[in-house]
């Protein structure tokens, strides 16, 4: 101030016309009446000034250097809690950094150099000196004659808030203000810490108005959010609890680690916040996909399902009737099933579906269709059990010139459909009730076995059929229920018990397909499709088909015997 | 080379817990020295007696804490405790009451709850209030004041009776000390009170002079001139002195105005008894007291209107241990609520 008074009022000059102040205050410390001197020296010359601006000196006090203790001083104001010196229509500057703004406005000269105060015991030239920022401490000290060998530590700052340098290969940099490089003897080695003792000195003297003995009490037990209570963000670090503590506790050391730890802390607690919410960000975004793949996955499910419907149902349905028509025509060779045709041929056409598996089965095996020939019934349910083997065992035998080929084919389609998975599912029943007997397809076994049981494998057939009607009426053509009441009427012709039991039957069956996922009927339909057809890969759905058949079939067993 | 790396600041104030503790050591010799004018040797004999207990007794203590015993020791904590204790009770009780008493103070007031700095009560009262209890008679028996005594004892009887195992009056005629033992002017008043006489006839006894106690004001004004040059010296603060002193000044002085037959005089009361001893050294304890300044004008207050209330109504003549032992059961409750309003807030 005392070289540079007119450069500084240069800057201040360019400050005002910046902020527009009421008033512009140079606080002096009482210990430098120079400075005073020549900073009022220089205002009383420089006119632009001269109407608001007065140089104030202040009682020397540390630390009235600091920027909220200086506005007390100087305003008797305090800046509140956490809110900064404008928000009280106050701006504070050091007057190096009103040189440096005439500087870089009027000269053009940019920030490359600044006073550092060079002192200590340590050094032979202590001084001020003007040191371009980068200058290596080391280089500095030499220049001011520094006595390695009388020094055991350079601190950077004053002596109450400077940091150490552990090593002296360090640039000045621009906030630099001074190089601090005691001798040995000049600080005294700091004592171990002892008990405090509450005097409450640190109290009287912090210009924060802070309790230290308790900061440091809650520091110490790392109590941090009493410590917060406390207020320990408003200390400003100047030591002066430090400085008069009579049990030398390194107070602000402590107050830094607390306020690092809770820096720490509410740093780890913004980090967990924010992994919370990628987390919770990409749970949302998993769940959304999945219902948008659900979704997809259903609206397929019901394109599948409509074109299942609409368009590939004839498709199946003609699939189905040729694969009748095969197992008809290797059935064909014998003798019997004109019978069992014409029989048909009087019922409905479902009956007639049912007439083609007996045939079949009859065809598979003659001497048992020729004892049944007396019972259509007992025919049929021969004929069923054959039907599967034949179909199995010859299917590649398309030898056809049968009435019952010609008659299938002038089925409609869809019953055609629903006569094929009944005589499936009939001949899977059949065979799982008495597979030996079918199986063999002996002369001499089966006639006794129908004989035995030929009621009751009549009405089991009679039962699945319809159901197997509903259920295939359900599962692929609700808009088409002829084949149902065409159903009912054939069996009014063979026995109204046999028909209340089917509607028994039936009816559970459609409960449990309306249970049933509308999937899995399609996947029954599908493989019992493929069971009867030539593709290869339809194996295991066959076996599947197969294994949901016997299940039905056993169920309707049971509800057999219950009548 | 690598340099020391220390934090800030790197400068500290020439400002020690044993110089402390010694100064007030040091300040309390005027009133120790009138105490010893007027009540004889006994009381050096039982103030060397609860130093050396307090020492030994700390030492034992550290050492079975395994700490450093020099630098405890060397904060000089516990011979003010002994000092404080030793001034506080009969000069001629027997010896066992006093080391009993400071064992007590060192070991299970103080180390016990973690030593210096942290214990709750302040050791020499608390220690106090045990003996009183425990031994009322030899904690009542004051010495005639050596001003008043035909036979005041020498030091030599100050000995003998202090390390004999009879009892006190015994000891004393058998030695010839002045007839027996006396209650103190403060106890002398409360019982003559009792028994229907008022202050000022009470106050004709040979015990009292101009008003006050003989001997006893002029200890009590050593006791004063210490604790301003421990102010002067910024070893203590003001707050609780002048807390201790207006609560006490306040009430006296409205007690005394109510009813001046019954009650006795401000005066009486400051310059009696421990009045001095317990406002500049005693409730200064910084460790058991309130630490705002605000706090510890209010912790005084609460002694010193205390100390009437007892010295009055109470059932025991003098009421220092007890209102300070109080206080330090409110001083956290204080300092909870008694926070000084920090820079930059409302």
């Amino acid at each position: 101030m005392r070289d540079n008074a007119e450069g500084i009022l240069d800057g201040i000059e360019i400050i005002k016309r910046l902020v527009k102040p009421q008033r512009i205050v140079i606080a002096i410390e009482d210990n430098k009446p120079e400075a005073v001197a020549a900073m009022r020296q220089a205002l009383s010359r420089y006119s632009v000034l001269a109407g608001n601006t007065r140089v104030t000196v202040i009682p020397t006090k540390y630390p009235s250097g600091g920027e909220k203790q200086l506005i007390q001083i100087i305003t008797g104001k305090e800046v509140p809690t956490g809110a900064i010196p404008a928000s009280q229509g106050i701006l504070v500057q050091n007057v190096g950094t009103a040189f440096a703004i005439a500087d870089a406005v009027q000269a053009s000269i940019p920030l490359i150099e600044r006073v550092v105060t060079v002192t200590g015991n340590a050094v032979s030239k202590p001084g001020n000196y003007w040191v371009p920022i980068g200058t290596p401490v080391s280089h500095l000290l030499q220049q001011c004659g520094f006595d390695i060998n009388n020094s055991n530590q350079v601190i950077v700052g004053g002596p109450m808030m400077g940091y150490t340098l552990p090593l002296l290969d360090v640039p000045v940099l621009k906030g630099t203000n001074c190089i601090l490089a005691p001798a040995i003897s000049e600080f005294a080695e700091p004592a171990e810490a002892r008990a405090c003792i509450r005097c409450g000195e640190c109290a009287q003297v912090c210009p924060a108005q802070l309790l230290p003995q308790q900061l440091y009490w809650h520091s110490k037990a790392e109590e941090y959010d009493k410590a917060q209570a406390y207020n320990l963000r408003d200390c400003i670090e100047c030591g002066c609890c430090s400085y008069v503590c009579p049990s030398e506790i390194p107070l602000v050391e402590h107050y830094r680690i607390a306020k690092s730890a809770i820096r720490n802390q509410e740093l780890e607690k913004h980090q967990a916040e924010k992994a919370k919410q990628h987390f919770e960000a990409k749970q949302k975004r998993l769940e959304d996909e999945k219902r948008h793949r659900e979704e997809r996955a259903k609206q397929a499910a019901a394109q599948r399902k409509v074109s299942m419907n609409a368009g590939d149902k004839d498709a199946i349905a003609e699939a189905m009737a040729r694969i009748q028509a095969k197992k008809a025509a290797a059935q064909a060779g014998t003798a019997e099933p004109n019978a069992a045709v014409q029989d048909t041929n009087k019922s409905s056409q479902v009956a007639a579906a049912i007439a083609r598996a007996k045939a079949k089965k009859a065809a598979s095996a003659e001497p048992s269709a020729a004892g049944s020939s007396k019972n259509d019934q007992v025919a049929a349910a021969i004929a069923r059990a054959k039907a599967k083997k034949a179909a199995a065992a010859q299917q590649h035998d398309l030898n056809s010139d049968n009435s019952v080929t010609a008659e299938s084919a002038d089925l409609d389609p869809k019953k055609a459909q629903i006569a094929a998975a009944v005589a499936r599912a009939k001949a899977k029943k059949a065979a799982a009730q008495a597979s030996a007997t079918v199986t063999d397809a002996s002369a001499t076994k089966a006639p006794e076995t129908t004989d035995s049981s030929d009621d009751k494998k009549a009405k089991i057939a009679a039962a699945v059929a319809k159901a197997k009607a509903k259920k295939a009426m359900q599962a692929q053509s609700l808009e088409d229920p002829a084949p149902v009441e065409a159903a009912s009427p054939e069996l009014d012709e063979a026995a109204t018990k046999q028909a209340k039991i089917a509607a028994a039957v039936a009816k559970a069956k459609a409960k449990k397909l309306a249970q049933a996922d509308i999937q899995v009927s399609q996947v029954t339909v599908q493989t019992t499709e493929a069971n009867t057809g030539e593709d290869p890969e339809a194996a295991k759905k066959a076996k599947i088909a197969a294994a949901v058949a016997k299940a039905k079939a056993k169920k309707a067993a049971k509800l057999q015997d219950k009548e | 080379m690598a340099f020391k790396v220390a934090t800030s600041p790197h400068v500290t104030h020439n400002n020690q817990t044993s110089k402390v503790m010694l100064t007030v050591l040091l300040c309390a010799i005027p009133g120790f020295l009138a105490q010893c004018y007027f009540f004889g040797w006994g009381t050096l004999i039982q103030v060397l007696l609860a130093m050396i207990t307090a020492i030994l007794c700390e030492a034992f203590v550290v050492k079975l804490r395994k700490r450093d015993i020099k630098a405890t020791l060397s904060d000089n904590s516990a011979l003010l405790t002994g000092l404080l204790l030793g001034v506080s009770i009969p000069p001629l009780a027997p010896w066992w009451v006093i080391i009993i008493g400071t064992a007590f103070a060192i070991i299970m007031v103080k180390q016990l709850y973690g030593g210096l700095g942290n214990n709750i009560f302040n050791p020499a009262m608390a220690a106090y209030v045990l003996l009183l209890i425990a031994f009322p008679v030899q904690m009542t028996s004051w010495v005639v004041p050596n001003a008043i005594a035909q036979h005041p004892a020498d030091l030599l009887a100050s000995l003998q009776t202090v390390f004999s195992f009879g009892h006190p009056d015994v000891d004393w005629y058998r030695l010839g000390i002045d007839g027996s033992s006396m209650a103190t002017p403060l106890d002398t008043l409360k019982i003559d009170l009792s028994m229907g006489l008022t202050t000022s006839e009470s106050l004709t006894k040979a015990v009292f002079s101009s008003g006050v106690g003989v001997g006893w004001v002029w200890v009590n004004l050593g006791y004063l001139i210490g604790g301003l040059i421990m102010l002067k010296l910024r070893t203590i603060r003001w707050h609780i002195p002048v807390g201790v002193i207006a609560g006490l000044g306040i009430a006296a002085t409205a007690g005394y105005l109510i009813s001046p037959d019954t009650h006795a005089s401000p005066i009486f009361h400051l310059f009696s008894g421990a009045t001095m001893l317990a406002a500049f050294f005693i409730a200064t304890d910084p460790v058991t007291a309130a630490t705002s300044n605000r706090g510890r004008i209010l912790f005084g207050v609460i002694i010193g209107v205390l100390v009437y209330l007892i010295r009055n109504f109470g059932g025991y003549p003098d009421a220092f241990a007890f209102a300070v032992l109080l206080a330090n059961l409110c001083a956290p409750l204080i300092d909870y609520y008694i926070k000084p309003r920090a820079y930059g807030h409302r």
